[in-house]
């Protein structure tokens, strides 16, 4: 009976998974260069504004916002639970729509600049 | 039959690190793994600041990256990186596990320590070619 009725973990997981993966292979040297410790003049606002003036551009600052955050908001809600807060439907809400308001709050973002 | 089952007290805060009774050294490595979120969660709250304080202008962005450059800002970035750096390496780790599924010709599991090799090679190849872009991209 109940594994006819379709489970929203793929919906969860994919994200997570994909965000995972995002994470891993590109935040170190994404870190590295906001640092300034390697090609400083890349954090110029000359250069970052040139860059996120390009619609491409755009979508690849978007993704650096929408991957890590749908990965680090879904382990946020299952470590939570290893801190010793149970309250799993509270975390839930909250961290959900935090990574939401954060991915909306990026795209307003990107799109006046 | 057991009448009086019993059930062991674990410290709901402090399990990982205080029970004598677990394994500690392994979950203290598994909290170690699940806590890299919290830093990565920080370093997206970070960067959507940046895209603000770029839509907001030069003065903005300049003071946004004074601040993320000098003292505090780059220590905490440094410790972000650390963390960004062990979620990688135990990111690869937990790769295998789930390619389990996957079969090669002859019906046996592709081998840990190749999805391994390939995952660094991508992290490699991802790190320099980023680099290489942002270096002809830089006006």
């Amino acid at each position: 009976m109940s594994s006819k009725v379709p489970s929203h973990k793929p919906l969860v997981w994919l994200p997570f998974a994909a965000g995972g993966m995002f994470a891993a292979l590109l935040l170190p040297v994404a870190i590295l260069l906001t640092t300034g410790l390697i090609l400083p003049d890349a954090t110029s606002y000359e250069a970052a504004h040139a860059f996120a003036s390009n619609w491409l551009g755009k979508l690849v600052l978007f993704g650096f916002v929408l991957l890590p955050v749908w990965h680090a908001a879904h382990r946020l809600r299952v470590t939570a639970y290893d801190f010793g807060v149970r309250a799993d439907s509270l975390v839930a809400w909250i961290v959900y729509p935090g990574a939401a308001l954060l991915s909306v709050l990026a795209v307003v973002f990107l799109l006046q600049i | 039959m057991a009448r009086r089952p019993y059930p062991q007290e674990v410290d709901r805060f402090k399990w990982w690190i205080a029970d004598p009774h677990f394994n500690r050294p392994y979950y203290l490595d598994y909290i170690a793994r699940e806590s890299t979120c919290i830093f990565i969660a920080l370093y997206t709250i970070l960067f959507v600041w940046g895209l603000g304080a770029l839509a907001s202008g030069p003065e903005a962005f300049a003071g946004f990256m004074g601040a993320m450059q000098s003292g505090w800002g780059l220590a905490l970035q440094l410790v972000i990186l650390a963390f960004a750096l062990y979620h990688t390496v135990t990111w690869f780790m937990l790769a295998p596990q789930g390619m389990k599924p996957l079969r090669m010709k002859n019906g046996k599991r592709v081998p840990a320590t190749r999805v391994m090799q390939v995952l660094y090679g991508a992290f490699a190849a991802a790190t320099v070619v980023t680099l290489l872009l942002v270096w002809v991209l830089l006006p």
